[in-house]
């Protein structure tokens, strides 16, 4: 099958699988069917993009043209396949444990929940190949949009609340800040496309590259860099697959490729004539890193800990991507950090998802003063929980350490100590905070009052959780090719 | 001359004398069947002319394609004003007035959009204006509140008229002609002060008609007071042909190439633009009723429009024609909607009612929420690439304070557009609303047609820019 | 110096006044009736200035009626609105029309 095929196939797929999930929602047999091959034949779709472009293949598709130059259009640019594979990958892994939840919970109304789980990995899908600017702010307004019912379906007033704020707040910076700076370019560049040189480089007044850095970080509200931040810790209380879903395939991800991608292949060598605003950012980046890390301390329920502990992952790629090439530097240490951060976070946070969510569903424990000796009862849910738990604090050979040795030689490159020191002590915070839930739960006696039955979760639950805690080591296999792959944005040999 | 020629030639007139003539008749002398026989005779008659321009290639024709991108959505509106009478909102005495007075605007609004003759103009919009505060005040007996805003829109139209009629005058002092052509032609050749004061009367007074800001304060009064849908979906209309006729004598001002005055009114017009959008959408957010709600999106698009047209140089007419059409879409779905979320026919629609629409009406639900989102410029709606273009205007100008305006608004818009949303998808109706009437399929063909152009030229807008571009032209002279 | 070139000389300031005037009446007066004068006093002054200035040919001299027609029939129009004004509430006062529109929409949301 041709790339562009491919590329027509991976953007129409959620559209149809969407549909398909509509009008089958009964009987519930034939609509999980639905949703589950819907979302692994994306995934196939996606490795099989990956893997031609690996073999040298491109392509490019336009699907519509609204103004004269003004493109809805698709490539295969690597870090987007990469990414785009990542997604549509744990996006399956996330259908099938929508599944298991939606059966354990007795959801009353699943369909929805998977028509709308299908249109944010689809425009998820679309941010990740698009191949400008435009299409990408158009997929990134269309998963605001589309996983606000995500977020909003545990029908409770906190969870509707926390869902519009969220809707809200990505709406309003998205029209107030990203697309005054898309149109800024467009009017600079004379041109939108993606560039891996960076679009605006040579283009652009030093000034008008520090605003326009500015207002791209802030537009991209679903990086949750310190004050966004809180859209992330106010949705905590999303339901399992919901937070699977936004926080670790679709929005929060996107927020962090969407940095990268602005940093790598809109600024590109231009980040340098932004360098108050890139320091700026990165020391944002690195503010919140730590104040979210000592923040996750303070809470006792395991879903909003992980949340915080989601705002400081997410900081971690703004701060690779604000690091980019060091000057008269060869390699673009900061950007292959992010990229690979933005994997290891992907693979983490379904799994830790997963997991609580798995806890919560077989137990209905909520916090972690309960877990004590619920390790024993459910062993393959928190074996996945230590691998999530471990990948975050960045412990070898888990995918976590690897981006944080490389954030920490773009550091190093560009004689930012601080920032090295500052991600060393937010991995160790990491560590500290969710080792001590799972040691608890694995080697502390079990009260007596506790009346558990044997890992009631249901195989739906505990396959994609496993499989996403074994993810966490897909890039101990993985970075070889990777490394590879990415040389555009690495930008030289390591 | 065969039956496509003689539409050709006449279309002008029939599109706008037309449907008055059918209206005055009505008014003085029908029944109520007759009434609603007649006007969709009307409005298939305008479908049917817009149809035989379009196929016979507009850009040709006389009439310029300057009303083209107004037809549709004004045979769609002719249509709907049908609906309601159909449905009852009046008595059967009332009828025929009724729908004869809502032609007489709708035919007004055809003439003012596409006339070359700036006398013909004034005729056409006191003509649109009388007729809708006429309308208006047939539901005075309903509600006591409806009296003074059928005022206000007759001091309105009086006062603008008058003021307009100088300014008419004026040029025709300076120019000798009332052509718009002419006096483009005669004032780039000698530029005086007289035609700069002439099109500065000229554009208050259509201020004033079009109710942009800081005149729309009677526009959005008038559309929510009158309790029936009728009045505040042919207000919308009334006000884009005003506005239509604004660009047109903008486009005088600009003829004069290489004088300071043309860039003050850039500058001045660009000022308007501002405020209109930033009132426009901050009052928006304040609205107590879903149609004064609609009238000030609407306001706030004239401004993005403004913005557009000053910024744009020779390419602003087209980016505000783009962005006019596509905030009369986003209009008139949300003014269509709001009348038929009212609790019952002839009733105010305060924004409780749209509570827990999504659950009585999805279909108006649905299109209402399109309309929401393309008034907060939502992108593959056509509200989004009138942003765009307005925006990316202001910022190859330098204005950024203009593109800081529109962003503003764009805030704004979120909130209300948020505030609809939730209002009709996760509130429940109170009992003391009452349930949302029946379907009124009479108000299906504007909502469907309004929607379907909000989605179609928001994925394609290049045949709506193309025929803007063309309109522009024609409108301006230009070759 | 015959009456007519006389009203040409004197014709722009006369109109600009009598526009002036009308329109100021008819924003900013209390008396609703007033406001009507002075829109008819504002269309005078632009009818008479067209007149004067194009010499009234017979081109424009349907224009010329229909505007005619239309103030008024906006005269007539505003007239018969007042009337309904005044039986509603009491009066043509537009401070006391405002404090009942203001009364009716504040009864409306707390019945709703």
């Amino acid at each position: 099958m041709s790339v562009t095929t491919l590329l027509s196939i991976a953007i129409v797929l959620p559209l149809v699988h969407a549909g398909l999930v509509a009008l089958a929602s009964r009987p519930p047999g034939l609509r999980d069917v639905v949703h589950i091959v819907g979302a692994s034949a994306l995934a196939l779709v996606c490795v099989l993009l990956l893997a031609s472009v690996g073999q040298g293949d491109a392509g490019r598709i336009v699907a519509a043209e609204p103004l004269p130059g003004l493109e809805l259009a698709f490539n295969t640019e690597p870090l987007g396949v990469v990414f785009a594979a990542v997604a549509a990958g744990l996006g399956a892994l996330c259908a099938l444990y929508t599944v298991g939840w939606m059966r354990l919970t007795r959801d009353p109304a699943p369909a929805r929940f998977m028509a709308f789980a299908a249109l944010a990995l689809g425009a998820t899908v679309g941010v990740a190949l698009a191949a400008n600017l435009f299409t990408f702010f158009v997929f990134y307004e269309a998963l605001s949009i589309a996983t606000f019912p995500l977020l909003a379906h545990r029908s409770n007033a906190g969870a509707g609340r926390a869902a519009a704020f969220y809707l809200v707040l990505m709406l309003a910076l998205a029209m107030g800040a990203l697309l005054p700076a898309i149109i800024w370019t467009s009017v600079v560049a004379g041109t939108l496309e993606f560039a891996a040189g960076g679009l605006l480089s040579g283009r652009v007044s030093p000034l008008a590259a520090n605003v326009l850095l500015v207002l791209y970080v802030l537009g991209i509200g679903m990086a949750a860099l310190f004050p966004a931040h809180r859209w992330i810790t106010a949705a905590s209380g999303a339901s399992a697959p919901a937070s699977a879903l936004v926080f670790a395939v679709t929005a929060a991800s996107v927020g962090g490729f969407g940095v990268l991608r602005i940093a790598a292949y809109v600024f590109g060598p231009a980040l340098h004539d932004a360098a108050i605003a890139a320091n700026g950012v990165l020391a944002l980046a690195i503010v919140t890193l730590l104040g979210a890390s000592l923040a996750a301390f303070g809470r006792r329920n395991l879903s909003e800990r992980l949340s915080y502990l989601c705002v400081a992952q997410l900081s971690a790629i703004t701060a690779g991507a604000m690091l980019g090439p060091a000057e008269n530097a060869q390699l673009a240490a900061g950007w292959f950090a992010a990229a690979l951060q933005l994997i290891a976070y992907g693979a983490a946070t379904a799994t830790l998802c997963f997991a609580i969510g798995a806890i919560e569903a077989a137990s209905g424990f909520k916090d972690f003063d309960d877990l004590a000796g619920l390790g024993r009862k459910m062993p393959w849910v928190f074996a996945a929980l230590a691998l999530g738990a471990l990948s975050f604090a960045g412990a070898p050979p888990l995918a976590g350490a690897f981006p944080k040795l490389w954030l920490m030689i773009a550091a190093a490159d560009h004689g930012a100590l601080w920032t090295g020191l500052a991600i060393a002590v937010g991995a160790l915070l990491s560590f500290a905070a969710l080792t001590a839930p799972v040691a608890r739960a694995l080697f502390a006696p079990v009260p007596t009052d506790h009346e558990v039955a044997p890992d009631r979760a249901p195989l739906l639950i505990i396959v994609p959780t496993v499989a996403a805690g074994a993810s966490t080591l897909l890039l101990l296999v993985w970075l070889h090719p990777i490394t590879a792959f990415l040389t555009n944005l690495r930008g030289g040999s390591p | 001359m065969s039956a496509l020629e003689f539409i050709r030639t006449y279309a002008a007139t029939l599109l706008s004398l037309g449907p008055i003539a059918v209206g005055v008749a009505l008014t003085v002398l029908a029944g109520a069947r007759m009434a609603v026989a007649a006007s969709l005779a009307v409005a298939l008659g305008i479908v049917g002319v817009a149809l035989v321009l379009a196929l016979s290639g507009a850009s040709a024709d006389p009439l310029g394609a300057g009303a083209m991108a107004l037809l549709a959505v004004v045979a769609a509106t002719a249509l709907c004003a049908a609906g309601p009478v159909l449905s009852r909102e009046f008595d059967r005495r009332t009828q025929p007035i009724a729908l004869g007075l809502a032609l007489m605007a709708l035919g007004a609004a055809l003439g003012a959009a596409q006339t070359r003759d700036l006398l013909r103009l004034v005729i056409f919009l006191m003509t649109g204006g009388i007729a809708v505060a006429a309308l208006t005040s047939l539901s005075v007996a309903r509600e006591r509140a409806v009296a003074p805003a059928a005022f206000t829109a007759v001091l309105v139209t009086v006062c603008a008229g008058a003021i307009a009629l100088c300014g008419v005058g004026l040029f025709y002092a300076a120019a000798g002609a009332f052509d718009v052509t002419a006096i483009a032609t005669s004032l780039s050749a000698s530029p005086g002060r007289e035609g700069m004061v002439a099109a500065a009367l000229l554009i208050a007074a259509l201020v004033a008609f079009a109710g942009v800001a800081p005149a729309h304060g009677w526009a959005a009064d008038v559309a929510a007071r009158t309790p029936h849908g009728t009045a505040s979906i042919v207000i919308v209309v009334a006000r884009i042909a005003a506005f239509v006729a604004l660009i047109r004598v903008y486009g005088l001002t600009q003829a004069v190439t290489g004088s300071g005055a043309a860039t003050a009114f850039a500058l001045g017009c660009a000022c308007l633009g501002a405020i209109g959008v930033v009132a426009g959408s901050l009052q928006a957010i304040g609205a107590s009723d879903a149609r004064r709600l609609a009238a000030h999106a609407l306001t706030a698009q004239f401004g993005c429009a403004l913005i557009g047209l000053a910024a744009g140089g020779a390419d602003g007419a087209v980016a505000a024609l783009f962005v006019v059409a596509a905030g009369a879409m986003t209009a008139l779905a949300l003014v269509v909607g709001a009348a038929a979320a009212r609790p019952q026919l002839g009733a105010a629609a305060p924004m409780s009612a749209l509570d827990g629409l999504a659950a009585q009406r999805p279909f108006v639900a649905a299109a209402m929420g399109v309309a929401a989102f393309g008034l907060t410029g939502a992108p593959l709606t056509a509200a989004f690439l009138g942003k765009w273009l307005s925006i990316e205007a202001a910022l190859a100008r330098g204005w950024y304070w203009a593109a800081a305006a529109i962003v503003l608004a764009s805030f704004a818009a979120v909130f209300v557009a948020g505030q609809i949303i939730e209002r009709m998808y996760f509130r429940e109706r109170s009992a003391q609303i009452g349930p949302a009437p029946a379907g009124a399929l009479s108000m299906a063909p504007a909502l469907l047609a309004a929607v379907t152009a909000t989605l179609v030229f928001g994925w394609n807008g290049a045949a709506p820019l193309e025929a803007a571009r063309l309109a522009a032209r024609a409108m301006t002279g230009a070759p | 110096m015959s009456l007519w070139s006389l009203g040409e000389r004197a014709h722009l300031p006369l109109v600009a006044v009598l526009l002036i005037a009308g329109v100021g009446l008819a924003a900013a007066s209390r008396d609703l009736m007033k406001r009507l004068l002075g829109a008819g006093v504002a269309m005078f002054g632009a009818v008479s200035h067209l007149v004067v200035v194009t010499g009234a040919p017979h081109a424009v001299g349907a224009a010329m009626l229909a505007v005619v027609v239309l103030a008024l029939a906006a005269g007539a129009l505003g007239f018969v609105i007042l009337v309904r004004i005044r039986e509603g509430f009491g009066g043509v006062d537009a401070r006391m029309v405002r404090a009942g529109v203001e009364d009716d929409a504040a009864q409306a949301a707390l019945d709703s």
